[in-house]
């Protein structure tokens, strides 16, 4: 008895074997809440469910039908349409901001940095209701109260076919304006300044160095800002659940349907437990292919690392 | 003067448009803020009001003894803390065995663990459901909490702070008859903490704005976190702003007062947690 627990003690204690040990906890939990759950969404997906336990098996047919259904076209062209919104915002704004702000010299860039990265720490809920609030339907929501004053009559932002996506992405965007800034300065700062006082020694202009220094040595950090916001924008889910007018996904008005709100109410408010894994398997592909890409760029599959 | 007048006329027009963009993104959080202390007759009054008049806390009251507030916000501090710890303890686990050890298949092993961090949770949110259908866990914390507990960013993150302590160290433990989880917890975490300190906000702030997860594992209206419980009154026909904005403001406080006392952590945590958001 005594020498059995010895052996265990000094089985824990051998340094070849106690990497395992301490990795067993991730592999456990991996193995049973992520390769079961991907293996079991793709079966799943060959399915057709009435109630959690009785399922028909239907082969591709839910693939097909995603194809076919009016709403997943409408749920790709939004998830398409905020993906690009996001990044060309953060191209067109967030990078510009960051060139001014990279500079320690500009007054106050230290608490600008800071003042725009704060809206990243409210929950989307909470910049949900307050954003409600602001984009409201009738009259007396804010936006519109103060378009009123200069004269432009009161939209239903959150109903209409073009802004109800646009006004998500406008909350969307303000959350996260502040931490790609944050990504942009880490990196502007951290690029090497002998480049740039040789250019000025050969009289280069702010406008030549920005587009012959700064942006070909920035690109690995703006393509993964971008690829980061890609794979953000492709699973937005919280910012379509609260903007959505009173929670209607049967009203022919909901125009801010994404893919990620599809999976959900697919799923788990119409209990389509096959089709909303077909759209859970494609999501999945989707996002690896994106991630393969950002990691690359990071270059974790160096070998010497 | 080193700097000519175009310089500083630039710099002035770029400083003002800087101050109006901050205004801008400062504006829906005093919104919400004064909204919070409104009558709620007065958050849709025209002209608008940008001050509260007249000042009230019923927002505030009745959030706090009308509704289950008071309850959700604790469930949130619960499911926080008891996430932040166990995922610390695997994050740190994990991390000194990539950073501090070698053995077979490490290399194998780490592409695993960053590969885990690009499955998104969307993509599996039904099946894994259903695993916890079988496990009995729905409704309840364990079912929120254990799924994710080992998370890969965590140990990525300890491993390449740990890979930086040097080997004597542990070397001169182990010769002086120290066990190797001795080493682990009496020499390597008291070493790892400044990284410790950036996980525990970057988990902490996670959790407590976590949404999609709870809301699928969570049912019973007592037991929501503090977000899930929000969005129910969000969601509703007749939304009672005022108490919504007193619930948003007493949300998003407590990130706000660790965001000032440790900015640092907060910036290298969401900044190095991008991998995964």
């Amino acid at each position: 008895m005594q020498r059995k627990t010895k052996g265990l003690q000094h089985l824990s204690n051998n340094p070849k074997i106690i990497p395992y040990v301490y990795l067993s906890p991730f592999l456990l939990l991996f193995l049973v809440f992520m390769v079961y759950p991907i293996i079991h969404s793709l079966y799943l997906s060959l399915f057709e469910f009435k109630g959690i336990k009785s399922s028909t098996f239907v082969g591709l047919n839910n693939y097909i039908q995603l194809l076919k259904d009016q709403r997943f076209k409408m749920a790709l062209f939004n998830t398409v349409y905020f993906s690009v919104g996001m990044i060309f915002l953060t191209l067109f704004i967030s990078f510009p901001l960051s060139l001014i702000l990279s500079s320690n010299t500009f007054p106050g860039s230290k608490a600008f940095r800071l003042i725009y990265f704060l809206p990243i720490l409210t929950s989307l809920i909470v910049a949900g209701a307050i954003f409600k609030l602001i984009f409201l339907d009738s009259g007396a929501g804010l936006l519109n109260s103060i378009l009123a004053i200069v004269g432009i009559k009161p939209k239903k932002w959150l109903l209409d076919g073009f802004w109800a996506i646009n006004s998500v992405l406008i909350m969307a965007f303000w959350r996260r304006m502040g931490l790609n800034i944050m990504y942009f300065v880490a990196g502007l700062q951290s690029l090497p300044t002998d480049v740039y006082e040789s250019a000025m020694m050969d009289g280069a202009t702010s406008w030549q160095k920005l587009r012959y220094i700064t942006i070909p040595m920035m690109k690995p950090i703006i393509s993964f800002v971008m690829i980061i916001t890609l794979i953000y924008s492709f699973l937005a889910f919280d910012e379509i659940f609260v903007l959505n007018p009173a929670g209607s996904m049967d009203s022919p008005q909901n125009n801010m349907v994404t893919m990620g709100y599809h999976l959900y109410e697919s799923g788990f408010q119409l209990f389509k437990f096959g089709y909303g894994s077909a759209i859970g398997f494609m999501i999945t592909l989707i996002i690896l292919l994106f991630s393969t890409f950002q990691l690359k760029l990071l270059g974790v599959f160096d070998t010497d690392k | 003067m080193k700097y000519d007048k175009t310089y500083w006329m630039k710099t002035i027009v770029l400083f003002l448009l800087l101050l109006g963009l901050s205004i801008m993104v400062l504006f829906p959080f005093y919104w919400m803020f004064i909204s919070s202390f409104k009558d709620i007759g007065r958050i849709f009054s025209t002209p608008i009001d940008f001050i509260p008049k007249p000042f009230t806390l019923d927002g505030y009251r009745k959030l706090l003894t009308g509704t289950l507030y008071g309850r959700w916000y604790l469930n949130s501090i619960i499911i926080t803390v008891l996430y932040t710890i166990v995922a610390i303890f695997f994050s740190c686990l994990g991390g000194v065995a990539f950073g501090k050890y070698d053995f077979k298949y490490k290399q194998t092993l780490f592409i695993i663990v960053l590969s885990s961090m690009m499955i998104p949770l969307h993509g599996i949110l039904i099946p894994l459901f259903l695993v916890l259908v079988k496990l009995k866990w729905i409704d309840s914390y364990l079912g929120v909490i254990i799924p994710f507990a080992a998370s890969p960013f965590g140990i990525f993150f300890i491993r390449q702070y740990s890979s930086s302590i040097p080997d004597e160290l542990l070397f001169a433990g182990r010769i002086d008859g120290c066990s190797e989880f001795t080493l682990f917890s009496k020499i390597l975490i008291p070493l790892l903490k400044p990284a410790i300190g950036v996980l525990i906000i970057y988990f902490s702030m996670i959790v407590w704005n976590w949404f999609i997860w709870p809301l699928v594992v969570i049912r019973s209206t007592t037991k929501f976190p503090l977000n899930v419980g929000l969005s129910t009154f969000i969601t509703q026909y007749e939304i009672r702003y005022d108490e919504v904005m007193a619930g948003a403001v007493l949300c998003t406080l407590p990130l706000i007062v660790l965001f000032v006392f440790m900015q640092k952590q907060f910036v290298t945590g969401l900044t190095a947690g991008a991998v995964k958001q």
